[in-house]
């Protein structure tokens, strides 16, 4: 047993989770639970920080581990979590007699993103994606208008039902030919074919969660009806979180290394494809933003299919910097959609003149999503096109390259429609002050991080490293 | 044989496997029709009346609630076969009563938001 200290972050959360817990069977008026969860919320972030560097097992041997890897991404996970929290002050999209009940399936999600992030044994790892996912499930299900929730929600818990039912396949498949649950005996394994299906299999709870085609159908319509915040975490956190077991199962599965490239070159192109080009066609903010989820899926699948230190930590850089950056549009929608309808281009015509904040958030996060520079998006495709060139992989970024193209299309439209068209109804867009400061967050992270990417970038290769070197 | 043609193999012969049980009865079952072949089944126990009739919602959550309590009762029973080994004892005790409290919160859920009381 190592020292539990390194729980401390991961304790933060379950404090939380109980705390809001208590506050919701207590009936609480919903200001009050909402203040509460936002301060564990920030606290987590601070926990995470404070434990950034640290590097250990708080359990059993093999089983938990907390590496240079899992605490940068659980800072994207926690940091994921407080600005949902920030943003989620209202709840309007929620339906009213749940508002109160939102923080505690926001905090068990969090705590199962994070526990998945650190697990090495399979059993582990499967557990706390169901913990993460049945919570994620229960928040989509919570839409204000009932007919449309029960939808969303039935397409997202069968799909991901399926997902999971496919990966605990796979996982069995990887047991039988390693003989073993733990990923460092798993390592050792010689190559055989059932152990790279396994392995193909167990990565399709993974693409199911980044929305990688051919596991995306789920995304357009969970994120079209799910309510605001749930979309906003199921859209940062849940990727961060989705994100750190690709790269674990991608390196623990290097005696299959050779099939596990190709299968991931192939759903990288056809994702960011198939992503970019169907989000041409949305009109509504949110259909559009789950479309091109699907287009950066593609984008990160680029650096791990690469499978060097540099590959990986452009990948983690990618996700990391993704979250302020695609937070930002979420801002935007959690706040005009306060009446629970979907912003569209049409009610988001001459934002900057309603909300001049909440217009420029939108546009530092278009520019990011479009990886214009000084975001952190520029920077972020940089670093994954230079880590596939390094491997001469040049077809690929020349693909890459035509994608990005494609999608400045529509991500410029969106800033047009926001800036350059008058507005039809010129009332103000009144922000609470938690909303505002969650805007302000993501607009300098977002800015910082394309700027002066060097100590994210040097935590990036240090996380790299760290898999590495477990990997061995 | 290279083992991806073995693997190929067992894929085949996993689909041949679900086909003949959706294609057997086809040719292997009785056809006739009759009253009772409309009949609701429930159990083999005939029904008395109509299985179309209302009833209220409040069962249906309180089998919810009931059935996640009772399915977990499935996880005392390997505690009580080492209870009274002395490398557990204690520590079986106190692992299942936190084990406890957690289901009890569940019910405590439950019976705040109303599920207990009976709506008419």
């Amino acid at each position: 047993m190592g020292s539990l200290e390194l729980f401390l972050p991961e304790a933060t959360v379950l404090v939380g989770a109980l705390v809001a817990f208590v506050l919701a069977i207590l009936r609480v008026p919903q200001r009050i639970a909402w203040g509460a969860a936002t301060v564990f919320g920030i606290a987590s972030v601070v926990m995470t920080a404070v434990y950034l560097n640290a590097s250990g097992e708080p359990f059993f041997a093999g089983i938990y581990r907390v590496d240079a890897l899992s605490q940068l991404l659980k800072l994207g996970i926690t940091g994921s979590l407080a600005l949902t929290l920030l943003v989620g002050r209202d709840l309007a999209s929620f339906r009213v007699s749940t508002r109160v009940d939102v923080p505690i399936f926001l905090f068990f999600a969090t705590l199962g993103m994070m526990a998945l992030v650190s697990a090495t044994e399979l059993l582990t790892l499967y557990v706390s994606l169901e913990l993460s996912a049945y919570a994620l499930y229960v928040i989509a299900a919570l839409q204000r208008r009932e007919r449309m929730g029960s939808e969303v929600a039935a397409k997202y818990v069968l799909y991901g039902a399926a997902a999971s039912a496919i990966s605990l396949y796979g996982i069995s498949l990887i047991y039988g030919s390693a003989g073993s649950t733990y990923l460092s005996a798993i390592m050792q394994t010689t190559m055989s074919p059932v152990f790279a299906v396994g392995i193909l299999l167990a990565l399709c709870g993974v693409f199911f969660k980044l929305a990688v085609f051919p596991f995306h159908a789920w995304a357009p319509d969970t994120y079209e009806g799910a309510p605001h915040e749930a979309v906003a975490f199921i859209g940062t956190a849940s990727k961060v979180a989705a994100v750190g077991l690709l790269v674990r199962i991608v390196l623990f599965a290097a005696p299959a290394g050779e099939a596990i490239t190709i299968a991931l070159l192939v759903l990288s192109v056809l994702s960011m494809t198939i992503g970019n080009l169907a989000a041409i066609r949305q009109h509504d903010l949110k259909r559009l933003l789950a479309w091109s989820t699907v287009a950066h899926a593609g984008y990160l699948l680029i650096g791990l299919s690469t499978m060097s230190t540099v590959g990986v930590a452009s990948g983690l850089f990618y996700v990391v910097t993704y979250v302020p950056i695609v937070f930002a549009p979420f801002v935007v929608v959690c706040v005009l959609g306060r009446d629970g309808s979907n912003p569209t281009k049409a009610s988001i015509a001459g934002l900057y003149q309603r909300s001049p904040l909440l217009a420029f958030t939108l546009l530092v996060g278009m520019f990011g999503l479009a990886g214009i520079p000084p975001t952190a998006g520029f920077v972020g495709k940089w670093f994954l096109f230079s880590a596939a060139i390094e491997k001469g992989f040049y077809w690929l970024v020349i693909v890459a390259a035509l994608n990005a193209t494609v999608s400045l299309y529509y991500y410029l439209l969106i800033v047009k429609e926001a800036y350059l068209t008058p507005a039809t109804d010129a009332s103000e867009v009144r922000m609470s002050g938690a909303a505002q400061a969650a805007a302000c967050v993501v607009v300098v992270a977002a800015i910082a991080f394309g700027s002066f990417p060097r100590h994210v970038w040097e935590a990036c290769e240090a996380a790299a490293r760290a898999a590495f070197a477990v990997a061995g | 044989m290279s083992e991806y043609t073995q693997l190929l193999l067992f894929v085949g012969l996993g689909v041949v496997f679900g086909a003949i049980a959706l294609v057997a009865p086809l040719f292997l079952s009785p056809r006739y029709k009759g009253r009772e072949t409309e009949d609701t089944y429930e159990c083999g126990v005939d029904t008395i009346g109509s299985a179309w009739i209302r009833f209220g919602v409040s069962f249906y959550l309180f089998a919810l609630v009931f059935v996640a309590f009772e399915v977990d009762i499935l996880y005392l029973f390997p505690v009580a076969l080492v209870f009274d080994e002395p490398a557990f004892g204690w520590r079986a005790f106190v692992e299942i009563a936190i084990f406890l409290v957690i289901l009890s919160l569940a019910i405590v859920y439950a019976w705040r938001k109303g599920v207990i009381r009976w709506k008419k």
